[in-house]
């Protein structure tokens, strides 16, 4: 497909990611790059902002249909995958999975070792917090479990950052991790990335009828025939795929998980069979337009996407809790 | 042959044995309730049954062990009504009585048509029409209560477990609660309703289990095994003309003149 022929058919978000960025071009060349597609150094530009605004689609599409997952297996819409420490258990994964590369000299490619990395902390990370909360469903036990085990892995994740400074390029990307950013993101990252994101949604789609009846509680969804352990099993696989995937993309981005959910419910129901894919549309447009906002807020580089989706996510959220609140 | 069946049923919660040796039978078209001081073992007998505290002895559903089933055909044959539902999601209540579709898994992602009809039967018949885009937990004790039952009617199982099914309801609702449950009785369905009020035990009940320590201490007619002398030794209170009063009052409660 040409370039223009691929402008023909992006939504207005892609758009817009297609036609800004800081590589010497005006807006309005950017405009006229998208549809007019003309010459070899612009098509290589178009190449990497269409690999970049993919990479925020998939990235707020794994996060926000992760935040819907780990909301339905607690049973708790406060719930999501950066409160509970599952991104930045993906994070610390894959900044281990770097820094080890490094040590001990695998020869294995970055884009291969960084998700590998970030699968295994997001599944240690919930399942270390499915252990901790067998025995009960209290929402301070849950919100204060999911905040210690955030703390010990940022805190691990500062250690392994102070032990890659020394080497400026892990550094950076160990760095890059922790403050979350889609900027080098390439053909190789998302080719790995986007098939497993595509199955794991599928996945959740498929686990919807079943999460409908986890909110009703264990022992009512085991009576009306729901497979729960299994479920609570599945759920947490492909719970840790979506964030692994998010993460070995764009790094650590807080509140995509938690605000895109809380947002939809009272427009599309809490029924998971139309809040999963009504998550994956919104939370790809909401991180494409949280990188557009990274990019062309003033800066000496670029603002980290994670700020900035933290600096959106964060007052949002708490007008939707203000707001619920003062319903009566 | 009994809808229901237990056979030397035991089980422990926390290191404690709170259900020892159970026996009991339901049969089709029979309200059996399960009466028995607070902490007598009859909530976790139902949680037994839905598989969610393990035990030991035998409990078969038409002769089919209950461990032998697997979840689904559980769910088809045997449905259960909790005290409350813990559903605090603003689900619909048309939605919460679809679930008890779940397990004719008809439908990836929604109700089938077959469900839908199922469904529309079970929100006529229970008077849900008006309800049915209401959101659950915005619902009185009692409309939950009565869209628990819908739910529980739409497994199409015929045995049905409740808990408790009156205990927060006014005295209208109960009424028509325990009504509810002598109709469904009538159309075939084995109850086992776990009672407190023991007025409604000999109104409604044909029999009654009596639990006392996680034993079956009688079991019957009302009339029979609600005797005076199980009265006694179970709840601690005598029948005195029309009304019972404390047998033995250690209590240190005066009454106030």
């Amino acid at each position: 497909m040409n370039p223009s022929a691929r402008s023909a058919v992006a939504p207005t978000p892609a758009r817009a990611a297609l036609a800004y960025g800081a590589a010497g071009l005006t807006v309005a060349a950017g405009i006229a790059l998208v549809f007019t597609g003309e010459g070899a150094e612009h098509a290589t530009i178009l190449r990497l902002r269409l690999a970049r605004a993919f990479a925020a689609v998939l990235a707020g599409a794994s996060l926000a249909v992760g935040g819907a997952l780990v909301q339905g297996l607690f049973r708790n819409p406060l719930a999501s995958p950066s409160i509970l420490g599952t991104t930045a258990g993906a994070s610390l994964g894959g900044q281990v999975a770097l820094l080890l590369a490094e040590l001990v000299g695998l020869s294995l490619r970055p884009e291969l070792v960084v998700p590998i990395g970030c699968l295994a902390g997001a599944l240690a990370s919930l399942l270390v917090l499915l252990l901790l909360l067998r025995r009960t469903e209290d929402l301070l036990t849950l919100l204060l479990t999911g905040f210690l085990l955030n703390s010990l892995f940022l805190a691990v994740g500062s250690l392994i950052m102070s032990f890659a400074q020394e080497q400026w390029q892990l550094g950076r990307a160990v760095v890059n991790f922790a403050l979350g950013t889609l900027s080098g993101v390439g053909t190789p990252q998302l080719r790995f990335a986007a098939p497993l994101v595509l199955v794991a949604l599928a996945m959740a789609v498929s686990w919807s009828r079943v999460l409908d009846l986890l909110l009703t509680g264990e022992r009512e969804a085991k009576s009306l025939g729901a497979p729960v352990e299994s479920a609570r099993f599945w759920v947490v696989v492909w719970t840790s795929v979506l964030v692994a995937a998010a993460v070995s993309l764009a790094g650590s981005l807080a509140f995509v998980g938690l605000v895109v959910p809380h947002v939809l419910r009272p427009f599309v129901g809490v029924r998971h069979g139309r809040l999963i894919p009504a998550c994956a549309i919104a939370g790809a447009a909401f991180v494409l337009l949280c990188d557009g906002l990274a990019r062309a807020l003033p800066s000496q580089g670029e603002v980290p996407l994670g700020v900035v989706s933290a600096i959106v996510g964060a007052p949002t959220f708490l007008v939707l809790l203000l707001r619920e609140r003062a319903r009566p | 042959m009994s809808r229901l069946r237990i056979t030397g049923l035991s089980a422990k919660r926390g290191g404690t044995t709170v259900l020892r040796d159970v026996n009991l039978a339901a049969h089709d078209g029979e309200v059996l309730a399960i009466a028995g001081p607070n902490g007598a073992g009859k909530s976790t007998l139902f949680e037994c049954l839905t598989m969610s505290v393990p035990f030991t002895g035998e409990a078969e559903i038409e002769g089919a062990p209950l461990e032998a089933l697997d979840a689904v055909s559980r769910a088809r044959a045997l449905a259960y009504v909790p005290q409350r539902s813990e559903l605090r999601a603003a689900l619909p209540v048309e939605d919460v009585v679809t679930m008890g579709r779940f397990a004719h898994g008809n439908g990836l992602f929604g109700a089938s048509s077959e469900d839908a009809a199922v469904v529309e039967g079970v929100l006529q018949r229970l008077d849900l029409i008006p309800l049915r885009r209401r959101a659950f937990p915005s619902l009185s004790l009692g409309q939950q209560q009565r869209v628990l039952i819908g739910r529980a009617l739409a497994t199409g199982a015929p045995l049905l477990l409740l808990d408790e099914p009156t205990a927060a309801l006014d005295l209208r609702q109960r009424l028509l609660a325990m009504q509810r449950l002598r109709v469904l009785a009538t159309s075939g369905r084995a109850v086992v309703v776990v009672l407190h009020d023991l007025n409604d035990v000999h109104r409604y009940a044909d029999r009654v289990v009596v639990l006392d320590e996680g034993r079956v201490v009688a079991t019957g007619a009302p009339a029979d095994a609600l005797s005076d002398d199980v009265m006694a030794r179970v709840y601690g209170v005598r029948r005195a003309g029309d009304r019972f009063e404390l047998a033995n009052d250690s209590s240190g409660v005066k009454e106030s003149s």
